[in-house]
């Protein structure tokens, strides 16, 4: 399966492994790979591009119809193994180590081309074999098994209509930052988007009104939110709340991630939960906030990614 | 990191009161033990005072979570039966991959306790019931030691034990582990549950999340199908569809037929196991 | 039927159609039942809210008025406590172990007729170097361990992180930290173990890496030393006292800012990331157990952390007495090392006595000062001391006499001073460090941060203080 590890160089070796990732790809999306798309997507040059294509040919990892390319079963099933390592890394970055978001993508490309397929086998147990990455997009299973799915981009998503982020696309990297800037992940809630003249999309996103730029939209896949429940017209942030002022949680931000949000779970910030804010340290933050009976402190950045509604409402 | 045994058998005990006179303590003889013990809780509920106050043993406890570092491990005796207890890293849940609620979680599913005694701290009940319930799915050979009732009293909190005890479905002892209150009494349920040869079964949880129920029941039943007398399919079930791997495996290797012989013949399958 | 292969192969497939937050809705699902359960059998009384002194306590120590004051009053009191209460016990230790004891064991080896060889380094070297530890070491931290201990159980500790938290999270860091870096004040090692408390890998090594910046029990006296030797005598009559402890406590302050600069510093390079999970339980105030704590915090840290100082010292003190004993050609192996390193030492401000002494004594920092003294003494010829290879103490006027001898300056004591605080950790903590993190190169890191650092501040000030003089 993996004979490409023992006889090619490193770099061949990545460059062929890259290849197969863009096969992957158009395969996916149903348009064939050609010499073309392949030397704009590794940015390599033609020739470098024909001779690659015709190397994955010679190990039976491809075919070719006229111009388009398509993996043969053994190709998908290599790059799957691919896909599936860097998706696992992105995984384990996010949750387990404190690497900031726009370092994922590179680390992960990285590792793709040196794990050793029971290492990253190890990884997924370890990680309770996540399904998703980070950025929303399915993890291959061992077996080579990946939900297929039809994805809409937020910038042909229409006018009013509430969104949930399904995933984003890590690259280009700045896109990918400004998307994170924003505050956005899987899982956000998009309420109220309406196109701007240029391009760019307006929307309320957990009680702030944010301007996505054009470029940014086109990476971000939206679906219809499958939770019944409307966003409150009350939302706030925990961190905003006073000293001695009580709220209710409505749910964590899907920014919150990792150990941080596992944490957070553990100690009873759920949806329904009551916070009152006791007292606060006399730098400001952290603040102590009385949680299910105990006395917890919070930094600020942490209660800014807990969105509460008013105590008045009824707890379920 | 425990300090050598303090009392020998036999010799006197002079920080023993003397209710506690068909406790022999045995500090950390765990060999040739009739019932094994373990100790679950959150941190910072006083699981280490209550460890102390049934071994003998001095382990510093700190007011500060998650002071308890190894595996803590000791003994006593009660009425003529040796009981090994081992004390389980503090967790707040046993949902995720963390070592120390891996460590928690694979004890009480295959290291198969005769009696897990989950220490709860009264004055914030529901957090702790949140582990409670996820040891319930597994377990329901239990016995919930509700500590810092003085602080709960103190806190105008009142608790209808018996009526817990009953939504539960498990024995409830309110006690002061400081003080030594409701030691006695917790020994005794720990001694009544032990002696038990049944196996009750876990409690249920009603786990409303879309999608989930059909896919659980879906996989419980191929569960009961293929290990009829599992107690615990549903939670297996959850495992298996949360990606726990150590569960795969377990039902892979068929190694999850075992939890379904009863408790008092699997003695030495125990001890390998953990 | 089917098969266990065919059930996992079907769980794979299921998961899929699994909602994306499923562990978010289990947790809740999970606080439901349990809310639900506690509302059936669970009356709260009164208003509900924390207890009135509770919470007027926690105001109390978390306003800024009042709060600073009171941590380092706190501090300030335990630190006096453990200097001032250790003297007179040290001392008895001293004359049993150190004066009784060697002069009673030396006896018995020459009356067994045993060969002087044998009789210096086991008398002379290992039980001296280990009894100086025990006398040092002993009678502080079952001071300093309790009184901590005391506050831990109070429940006061927890609140000085959350004041203090801000700080550390400023340089990347977690506010437990400073409880670790209080702690390591009684010994490195009992701080780097306390680091457990901390939840976050990143911020735990951070914790771990800076720990040696706490002043321990073992440097304390070379500092105590040194500012009433020297930097006391600089000043007027009667404010010799007052000026040593200040500069003492300048150097205690400088290594809090030395770990906050590391900190900054690891948390941007080596150790990159934003913080992780931070989580802080304020438990409620518990009025702690005094006898049961002292016993327990005499059993779990003084003990082990004693246990593990003699283990260390045993070797270092053979090293000491053969390293003054053996001799290569004329001189002693002290001799060719303290006059091979007296250039580098020298525009670090020290001596090649002093690099000897901490190279010999990096298993235990309290026999640095003996070390020096009988090495000043072998070297120079000066008068008094004890025999070669047997280390000493005496009172202040005769040190400064000995050192004086030595070649020694107020900038030879100032840099002392520093190196004392910026210098690898003791033997004892390195291998702690390496039995928490498990990674030599951790311990590596640990080891030469504060070396580098000590070795170019005293090259600093050595070299500013040479212009201006």
């Amino acid at each position: 399966m993996r004979h490409i590890r023992k006889e090619s160089s490193d770099t061949q070796r990545i460059q062929l492994e890259d290849a197969l990732k863009h096969l992957l790809d158009c395969d996916e999306s149903g348009r064939g790979a050609t010499v073309e798309s392949l030397a704009g997507a590794l940015s390599r040059s033609r020739s470098q591009s024909a001779v690659l294509l015709g190397n994955l040919r010679g190990r039976g990892l491809a075919t070719a119809t006229g111009d388009t390319h398509h993996l043969t079963e053994d190709g998908r099933i290599y790059a799957l193994q691919v896909v599936r390592t860097h998706r696992l890394y992105e995984t384990w970055l996010a949750r387990e180590t404190s690497t900031p978001p726009e370092e994922w993508h590179r680390q992960a490309h990285k590792a793709e081309h040196h794990l050793e397929p029971s290492a990253v086998d190890a990884m997924a147990d370890r990680l309770n074999n996540p399904r998703f990455d980070p950025h929303g997009d399915p993890i291959p299973t061992r077996e080579g098994d990946m939900p297929r799915r039809a994805l809409t981009s937020l910038a042909s998503w229409p006018d009013r209509q509430a969104a949930r982020i399904e995933h984003i696309e890590d690259e280009p990297a700045t896109l990918y930052r400004q998307a994170e800037a924003l505050a956005l992940s899987p899982g956000t809630r998009i309420d109220e988007s309406r196109h701007l003249d240029d391009g760019s999309i307006e929307a309320l996103v957990e009680n702030r009104r944010i301007v996505i730029p054009a470029a940014v939209a086109t990476l971000i896949h939206v679906t219809t939110p499958d939770r019944e429940d409307e966003t409150p017209p009350d939302l706030g942030r925990l961190s905003d709340l006073p000293v001695g002022g009580e709220a209710v949680v409505h749910i964590l931000a899907p920014s919150c991630t990792g150990a941080e949000r596992r944490r957070l779970l553990d100690l009873g910030v759920v949806p329904g939960t009551r916070i009152r804010c006791e007292f606060t340290s006399p730098f400001g933050t952290p603040r102590s906030y009385d949680i299910r009976g105990a006395l917890i402190a919070l930094r600020d950045h942490q209660a800014d990614r807990i969105l509460v509604h008013s105590a008045t409402m009824k707890r379920p | 990191m425990i300090p050598e045994d303090s009392h020998q058998p036999g010799e006197a005990c002079v920080s023993c009161p003397s209710r506690f006179s068909q406790l022999r303590k045995l500090g950390l003889r765990v060999d040739d033990c009739d019932h094994v013990i373990a100790l679950a809780g959150n941190p910072n509920t006083g699981k280490t005072t209550v460890f102390n106050a049934l071994t003998g043993l001095r382990m510093h406890t700190g007011n500060w979570p998650g002071k308890t570092i190894s595996r803590a491990e000791g003994g006593f005796s009660y009425d003529g039966k040796k009981y090994k207890i081992v004390d389980l890293p503090g967790t707040y849940s046993l949902l995720s991959a963390s070592p120390d609620e891996e460590v928690a979680r694979t004890f009480l599913l295959f290291g198969r306790p005769d009696v897990t005694v989950m220490v709860a701290d009264a004055t914030c009940m529901e957090r702790n019931l949140n582990l409670i319930l996820q040891v319930l799915q597994i377990t329901r050979r239990a016995v919930l030691c509700l500590n810092l009732m003085d602080e709960a009293r103190a806190n105008s909190l009142e608790i209808d034990v018996r009526n817990l005890a009953r939504d539960l479905g498990v024995p409830v002892v309110p006690c002061s582990a400081r003080s030594g209150q409701g030691i006695p009494e917790l020994i005794r349920e720990i001694s009544i549950m032990a002696a038990r040869t049944d196996t009750p079964a876990p409690r249920r949880l009603p786990l409303e999340v879309p999608g989930l129920r059909l896919a659980l029941d879906q996989v419980e039943a191929d569960l009961q199908g293929l290990f009829p007398h599992l107690p615990q399919p549903r939670w297996v079930a959850l495992r298996l569809l949360e990606g726990d791997r150590e569960i795969m495996d377990a039902v892979l290797s068929g190694d999850i037929g075992a939890l379904a012989e009863p408790v008092s013949a699997q003695y030495n399958a125990k001890e390998s196991a953990t | 039927m089917n098969t266990p292969e065919e059930l996992i192969k079907k769980t794979a497939e299921l998961r899929w159609q699994l909602p994306q937050n499923l562990h978010d809705r289990i947790s809740e699902s999970i606080y439901g039942e349990a809310a639900r359960i506690a509302e059936r059998s669970i009356t709260r009384g009164g208003t509900g809210r924390r207890l009135a002194w509770q919470q007027n306590l926690d105001r109390l120590l978390t306003n800024p008025w009042s709060a600073f004051p009171i941590m380092i009053g706190v501090l300030g009191a335990i630190l006096w406590l453990t200097i001032v209460g250790a003297n007179i016990p040290s001392s008895i230790l001293a004359g049993l172990l150190v004066d009784k004891g060697h002069a009673l064991l030396s006896g018995w080896f020459i009356a067994a007729g045993a060969p002087e060889w044998l009789r210096g380094v086991c008398v002379d070297g290992m039980y001296l170097a280990t009894a100086w530890v025990v006398a040092v070491m002993l009678p502080p931290m079952a001071i300093f361990f309790p009184c901590f201990t005391l506050l831990e159980d109070f429940g006061f500790l927890p609140r000085v992180a959350f004041n203090l938290d801000r700080v550390f999270q400023k340089v990347g860091a977690h506010g437990k930290q400073a409880l670790t870096m209080a702690m390591g004040l009684g010994c490195n090692a009992a701080g780097v173990v306390a680091t457990r408390i901390i939840d976050s890998p990143r911020e735990r090594l951070i914790a771990i890496i800076t720990n040696n910046f706490s002043l321990c029990n073992g440097r304390w006296p070379t500092q105590i030393l040194m500012a009433g030797v020297f930097i006391g005598t600089l000043a007027p009559t009667g404010w010799g006292g007052s000026i040593a402890a200040l500069s003492v406590l300048v150097v205690a302050l400088l290594g809090f800012g030395f770990a906050l600069l590391t900190s900054w510093f690891l948390a941007r390079t080596v150790l990159r990331g934003e913080a992780t999970s931070f989580s802080l339980e304020l438990p409620p105030y518990r009025p702690p157990h005094f006898f049961k704590t002292l016993y327990t915090s005499l059993i779990d840290r003084t003990l082990i952390v004693l246990w593990r100082a003699v283990v260390f010292a045993l070797p270092a003190g053979a090293a000491i007495w053969l390293s003054a004993n053996v001799h290569l050609g004329d001189q002693s192996v002290a001799a060719w090392f303290v006059h091979a390193t007296d250039p580098l030492a020298w525009t670090m401000g020290l001596t090649g006595v002093i690099l000897l002494a901490y190279i010999v004594a990096i298993p235990a920092n309290e026999i640095v000062v003996p070390t020096i003294l009988m090495l000043t003494v072998l070297l120079t010829g000066a008068q008094g001391g004890a025999g070669t290879g047997v280390m000493f103490e005496a009172d202040n006027e005769t040190v400064h006499a000995i050192l004086t001898a030595g070649g020694w300056t107020t900038l030879t004591a100032v840099c002392l001073m520093l190196f004392s605080l910026c210098h690898n950790p003791c033997s004892t903590t390195l291998y702690t460090i390496y039995r928490e993190t498990r990674s030599v190169k951790w311990t590596i890191v640990s080891a030469l941060l504060p070396l580098v650092i000590g070795c170019v501040l005293c090259a600093i000030v050595a070299f500013i203080w040479r212009m201006l003089a």
